[in-house]
C-alpha cells in the first residue's frame, strides 16, 4: 500500500472513532462557530452536522449563556488550560431531552463537560474542543440518595402516626437545652 | 516520625527553582486573564505529613476557609492540588472572575471551581513544561466550604504518611483575595519525579 493510502486509512479509522464514540465532541473556532459535530451531538440534538457546521453556537443553542461561555473559554485560550463544568454546578451545557421513555428518570440529560485547547499548526490555540459526557445516571442516583437520606432523617426524628417529634429527638433536645442552661 | 521520603538539598533546590519559574509564567498569564496584578510568594517545597500541612498554611486565617481539590496525572507523576480560599475574600473573588450575577450557593461553588482550575492549571502547566511532560487534569471537586481548616483537612481520610508539598501563596493587587495553593505529590510518584530532577541537574 502506498503512503497516501496508509494515511487515508489512518484518517478514516480516526474519524470513525470520533464519530461513533459515545461522548459528545464539538470543535469551535475562535468566533464560536461550530467546526465539528460528531454523531452523539447529531443524535441528541436532532441537528445534522451539515446544519451545525459553520453556525454560531449561540444561535443554534440559545440555552447557553453567551457571556458566561465567553468568560469560560477565555481562560482556555489564554492559559492553554482545560476548563470544566460539572452537573452539580450546571446540570447541562446543551439541553438534550430525555430519550429513554421507560428507564430514563430525568427530564433532561445531565452533563459534565471538558473544554480542551487545540493547538493550530502555528502553535497558537486556534480552536477549542468541548467534550460532553452523559452523567444522567450518576446524577439521578446521587440526587435520589440525597432525597432518601433527608427522608430517613425525618423518619428517625418523628412519630409515624402523628408526625410529631418522637421520644428520641425530645430527649436529644432536652439534653442540649440542659447543657446550654448549665453554661 | 521517620522520614519516608528522601529528598536531598539539590533536589529540593531544583524543584524550588522549577516552581519559581512556573510561578513567574503563571503570574504573567493570570495578570492578563484577570486584568490585575497578581502577587505571588516564593514557592515553598517541603516534605510534610497531613497534620503538618495545616501548620504550613499559616498565611490564611484558619477560621473560615473553603477548599477545592484537583487531581493531575502524567509522565508517571500524579498528585493533587488543593486550593484554600479565605472566606472573607469571597465577594472580591467573584468580582475578579467577572461574576456579575447574584452570588447564590451554586454560583459560589462555580466561582470556586473556576478559580481553582485557573490557578492550579497555570502553575502545573509551567512545572510540567520544564520537566518535559504533560499533565492531564480531572475536574475540580469541592472539599468543603466555610469550615475551619482542621475540619476541612481531617474530614477526608488520607492514606499517606508523608508527601512532597509545594506551597504557594497568591494575592491580587487592590482586591481582598488571598489563597494558598498546595501541590501534594505522594510517595508513589517520587521515583519518577527524582528521575526527572536528576536529568535536569546533570
Amino acid at each position: 500500500m502506498s503512503d497516501t493510502q496508509n494515511m487515508l486509512n489512518d484518517f478514516r479509522w480516526i474519524m470513525d472513532v470520533v464519530q461513533n464514540i459515545d461522548v459528545g465532541l464539538v470543535l469551535l473556532d475562535k468566533n464560536f462557530n461550530i467546526q465539528m459535530w460528531n454523531s452523539f451531538m447529531q443524535n441528541h440534538s436532532a441537528t445534522l452536522a451539515e446544519e451545525a457546521i459553520g453556525q454560531l453556537l449561540f444561535n443554534l443553542f440559545p440555552e447557553i449563556d453567551e457571556q458566561w461561555f465567553r468568560r469560560k473559554t477565555q481562560s482556555v485560550y489564554i492559559l492553554k488550560n482545560s476548563a470544566f463544568t460539572t452537573w452539580e454546578q450546571r446540570p447541562y451545557l446543551f439541553r438534550f431531552e430525555n430519550y429513554r421513555p421507560i428507564t430514563g428518570k430525568a427530564e433532561f440529560m445531565y452533563q459534565n463537560s471538558t473544554f480542551i485547547p487545540i493547538q493550530g499548526l502555528n502553535g497558537e490555540i486556534g480552536s477549542i474542543c468541548i467534550i460532553i459526557y452523559d452523567v444522567t445516571e450518576q446524577a439521578i442516583n446521587n440526587l435520589e440518595l440525597e432525597k432518601a437520606n433527608n427522608q430517613l432523617e425525618i423518619i428517625s426524628k418523628t412519630d409515624g402516626l402523628t408526625g410529631l417529634l418522637n421520644r428520641k429527638s425530645w430527649e436529644n433536645l432536652l439534653e442540649t437545652e440542659f447543657q446550654r442552661e448549665a453554661r | 516520625m521517620s522520614q519516608t521520603i528522601a529528598l536531598n538539598e539539590d533536589h529540593r533546590d531544583c524543584l524550588q527553582e522549577i516552581s519559581n519559574v512556573a510561578m513567574g509564567q503563571a503570574g504573567d498569564h493570570l495578570a492578563r486573564l484577570l486584568d490585575n496584578f497578581v502577587i505571588l510568594s516564593i514557592p515553598n517545597v517541603a516534605v510534610l505529613s497531613p497534620t503538618e500541612i495545616a501548620m504550613a498554611v499559616q498565611t490564611i486565617d484558619d477560621h473560615n476557609v473553603s477548599g477545592v481539590c484537583q487531581g493531575f496525572i502524567g509522565g508517571g507523576i500524579a498528585g493533587e492540588a488543593m486550593l484554600l480560599f479565605n472566606d472573607t475574600s469571597f465577594s472580591d473573588l467573584a468580582k475578579l472572575m467577572e461574576y456579575d450575577d447574584e452570588l447564590t450557593e451554586t454560583a459560589e461553588r462555580e466561582v470556586l471551581i473556576d478559580a481553582t482550575n485557573i490557578l492550579t492549571g497555570a502553575l502545573l502547566r509551567g512545572i510540567a513544561e520544564q520537566m518535559d511532560i504533560e499533565f492531564s487534569f480531572g475536574p475540580p471537586a469541592i472539599l468543603g466550604q466555610h469550615q475551619e481548616l482542621d475540619k476541612l483537612l481531617s474530614s477526608n481520610s488520607v492514606r499517606w504518611e508523608q508527601a512532597l508539598v509545594i506551597e504557594v501563596n497568591y494575592k491580587v493587587e487592590d482586591h481582598n483575595v488571598q489563597c494558598d495553593l498546595l501541590v501534594v505529590i505522594t510517595e508513589n510518584s517520587l521515583n519518577y519525579l527524582l528521575k526527572k530532577l536528576n536529568y535536569l541537574l546533570d
